[in-house]
This record gives C-alpha cells, structure tokens and sequence, in this order.
C-alpha cells in the first residue's frame, strides 16, 4: 500500500435544494473538487459513488456513470456503493483503496443524496430500506426507535439526564450557525430542547438530524501526483470499514456498535496512533445520543462519561476533544450518502487551517460513517501535510 | 410467579443447540444449517423499550406504538411490541420489569407485564 493524499475537495450547501437535481448536484460538487486540485480530469482512473435511498426516492439508478459522463470522465469504471447511512464513507474507503494498491493514481470519491422532496413518512420508509425486515424491521421499529431503545438504557446504566444529552444538541446547533454548508444551525436553550415535542420517545425533535438535500466530493491521488496539486494536500493516515450485526439481538449491547469499535481499532492501527493523538473529530450524530454512544466506541471518551463530556465543553471547538465543529449530522444535516464525504470535507479545511470554526493547531482528523443498525462502519484518518 | 405457559417459537441448532431468534439459514455458532423451530417459555425481562411516534408508510396505521426488547429467560433476545401503549412514561414497565409473551406472531411478538391481570 502507498501513500494516499486528498488533492481536492467540493460540497454542496447540506439542505433544501428543490430545484436541482441529484446529479447536478454531485457533478458540481466533483467538478469542484477536480478544478480545487488544478489536476486533469483524463488522468481519473476510478468514481466511487455513494448513494443510499435514490431508488426508492428519486427512482434513479446508475448514478455514478451518470456523474462520471456529466464530469466528462474517460470510460473508468464508475461504481454506486451502498451501505445505507455510511455509503459516502465506503465510496471514500474504495477510491483510497484504488489509488493504495496501485490500481490508478487519481480517483475520486463523490456522495450524493436528495431527501427533502419526499414526506416524512416517505423518507422514514426510504431509511427503513436498511432495517432487516425478516428480522428487527417486523416490529416497526425505526432508526430513531433504535436510538430511543439506546437512550432508555443508557439513561438508567450511566444516570446521564435529559439535560446531559442537550448539551450535545446546544454544541452541534451552536457549531453549526457558523457553518456556511449547514443546513440547520441555532441558537437553542436546554429548555427549548428538552420540551421540544415528542418524536420517538425519549427521542424529542432538536435530538433528531433533519432529512437533507446534499452532495460532496473528494479527489485522491498518490504521492507522485503531489507536485502538480494546487491546494495543501492531506494525507490519508488509515481508512477502515467493519460491519456489525444487522439486528439487535446480534449486537452485545444497545449502547455500544460493534462495527465502530472494530472500525475504529482498525484505523488506529493503521495509522499507528492512538485516540489522544486525533486533534478533531467528525462522527455520526444521526441522533443526540449517537454522538455519545460512538464517541465512547471511537475511545474517545470512558463508557458512560460521554454526556458529561459534552456537558462539561470538553466537546466543544476549544475543548479537549472538539467533536463536529461543523455542527454534525445534527445541525449541518444528513443527505444520506453524502455525509461520509462531507465529513472528509469538513476535516480537511481544519486540517488546511481554513474551517469556520477552526480547531485551534488541528494536525490529525479522524470521521466516522455509520450505517444502519450498525450494520457498517467507516472510520479515516487524516493528517495534515506541512505546506 | 404463575407457572402459566406463554409460548413463542425460536430456532434452535440440532447440531450444537444455540438458540436464536430467528429466521436464520445457518447457525451463527457452528455453522450448521439444522435449525429447527424449537417453543420456548416467552418469559423474560425487559430491557428498554421506545414509543413510535411518526411510523414509516407501511406502520401508518399502527402508530404510536411502543417497541420492546425483551431478554428471554433461555438466553434469546426479542424484537417486538409492548401490548399496552405507554402514552406516558409512568405507565410503562421499568427496565428490568419481568415481562411475558402475550401474542403477536414472528417477529411482533407482544409482551406484558409478567403479573398483569393477576
């Protein structure tokens, strides 16, 4: 395997964007990614798509050839990877895994998604796509319902308060009016978080990420394209994937995904670090609880201290473990298959030193993608390049 | 504690006897690919549960409903449905409660409260 660096990225703002398509989307987000690193576009030897809900939403297939002609790509080969929420991730891991082995010297890695057209009910149904419905999804259970299961318990094992766990959703909210890509940055009290209304109990409405038109783009190369990249570049240190049980009844626990930590300890290993060398964070807050739950699997944080973290500003941008300072999924938004590369996005500008909200001397990044019940799991980590 | 049987039907490996809940082509322990329904006692103990209040497009009609999971007491873990909506959280078993099968079919097993109705 050889050195992989990040020569260009582009994203979309995460939100409403009626009146363009998902392909605009994602070409515009690739083509900005591409014309960033000032490389040629005929040298591209590979696309990653990632998409999760297309099909059922847009009734669109083949997205990544569809891109691939738009960008006006040589005939590569053009793949759509899916594993539900942690698709852009995996489309990252395999345009890394390209450029790693050798295969091509530049790929690119787009993710895309448009979910704001469809009625609740009809994006609900969508996400459902990635229960196991001859198992868990019989019940009717939902994603916020998995997460109101963990909530429960977590609540009675760590005695960790409602307040505790708004503390999260009051930093990503806060981060996120400072992000121009967010989609739904604010300004908002423990209270008005706490009597929010009820939408999967004990799950209340600022606890959940909204659904989220969205499309981001990375461009990778290897070491000897480096002297032709107009941007800092940003070295790939570990890309990692792990699955996990797709039921419940395969997991160990409701507050723990095996596939983060399998992921996670995977990565570190990879790039030889350990968890106190990660300067920031980019991690999956589908859910309030979900930041604490894969902060504490990442090992970031002890089991059970993770709301108090959060409580106390460890969490927090000049904290001593800033997690999405872009405001997450929470508050930037969660256009499915774009949030694994919009997190690469958000991690490289801090480790350029150009983020809105700049984590103070960021050298090393780490993001974390999951998907489904924990079914699958990215974990990268980056570091900066001296320029 | 009533002796009453509430039964539910699991899988069981005729090959290592590893229970699971099911459906399952291959054991998840041996790997064999004998396993046979086998009816288990649906008594258990509640571990969380959460209440469904904005149902995806095929449980429309369910909603609000309140999904369980309940630890069997043969070692088998259960998706399903609290039989009683806890439309307020003091209504609703604690974690921990002694639970029992009450209905429902695979995979929306419903549970009770071990001494309801008693």
């Amino acid at each position: 395997m050889r050195p992989v660096f990040v020569a260009g990225i582009g994203s979309s703002t995460f939100g409403r964007h009626s009146e363009t398509s998902i392909e605009a989307l994602a070409i515009r987000a690739a083509d900005a990614a591409i014309r960033e690193a000032g490389l040629d576009r005929s040298d591209i030897g590979a696309l990653y798509l990632g998409n999760f809900v297309a099909g059922p939403l847009l009734g669109q297939e083949v997205l990544a050839g569809l891109v691939a002609d738009g960008l006006g790509l040589p005939q590569i080969p053009c793949t759509k990877v899916e594993g539900a929420c942690a698709s852009g991730g995996i489309a990252f891991r395999h345009a890394y895994l390209a450029v790693a082995t050798g295969m091509c010297d530049m790929a690119l890695a787009v993710g895309a998604e448009k979910m704001t057209h469809a009625d609740t009910a009809a994006v609900t149904s969508a996400l459902n796509c990635a229960m196991d419905f001859r198992s868990d999804g019989v019940s009717g259970l939902t994603f916020p319902g998995l997460f109101g299961l963990a909530w429960r318990l977590y609540e009675q094992r760590y005695g960790a308060t409602r307040d505790d766990i708004s503390a999260v959703v009051r930093k990503n909210k806060g981060n996120g009016l400072k992000n121009p890509l967010a989609q739904m940055g604010a300004d908002l009290s423990t209270q008005e978080i706490g009597n929010a209304r009820l939408i999967c109990d004990p799950l209340r409405l600022y606890d959940c990420c909204p659904a989220s038109d969205g499309a981001a783009a990375v461009l990778l190369v290897s070491g000897d394209r480096l002297r032709d990249v107009i941007p800092q570049p940003v070295q790939v240190l570990a890309s990692a994937q792990a699955r996990g049980s797709a039921r419940i009844a395969g997991h160990p626990d409701l507050c723990t995904f095996e596939a983060t930590v399998a992921a996670a300890q995977g990565a570190y290993a990879q790039a030889g670090i350990t968890a106190d060398e990660v300067s920031c964070v980019e991690l999956h807050d589908c859910f309030s609880i979900a930041e604490i739950i894969d902060a504490e699997d990442l090992g970031l944080m002890p089991r059970g201290a993770g709301a108090g973290y959060a409580a106390e500003g460890r969490t927090a941008v000049d904290g001593d473990r800033p997690i999405n300072a872009s405001g997450g999924l929470l508050a930037k938004g969660h256009p499915v298959g774009a949030t694994g590369l919009g997190q690469i996005y958000e991690s490289v500008l801090q480790l350029r030193g150009m983020h809105t909200n700049q984590v103070k001397g960021a050298k090393v990044a780490l993001t974390h993608n999951l998907g489904g019940t924990g079914v699958a799991c990215t974990v990268n980590i980056l570091r900066a390049t001296d320029a | 504690m009533s002796s009453a049987f509430s039964p539910v039907e699991i899988l069981r490996c005729a090959a290592c006897g590893q229970l699971d809940a099911g459906p399952r082509e291959l054991c998840p322990t041996c790997h064999s690919p004998r396993m046979e329904p086998v009816t288990v006692e649906g008594d258990g103990v509640l571990v969380s549960w959460t209440l469904v209040r904005r149902p995806p497009t095929r449980f429309q009609a369910d909603g609000p409903y309140a999904v369980a999971v309940v630890d069997l007491d043969c070692g088998v873990r259960l998706t399903g449905r609290l039989a009683d909506v806890p439309m307020e959280e003091a209504d609703a078993p604690p974690l921990g409660a002694r639970m029992r099968v009450c209905g429902g079919g695979p995979g929306m097993t419903r549970f009770a409260p071990a001494d309801a109705g008693r």
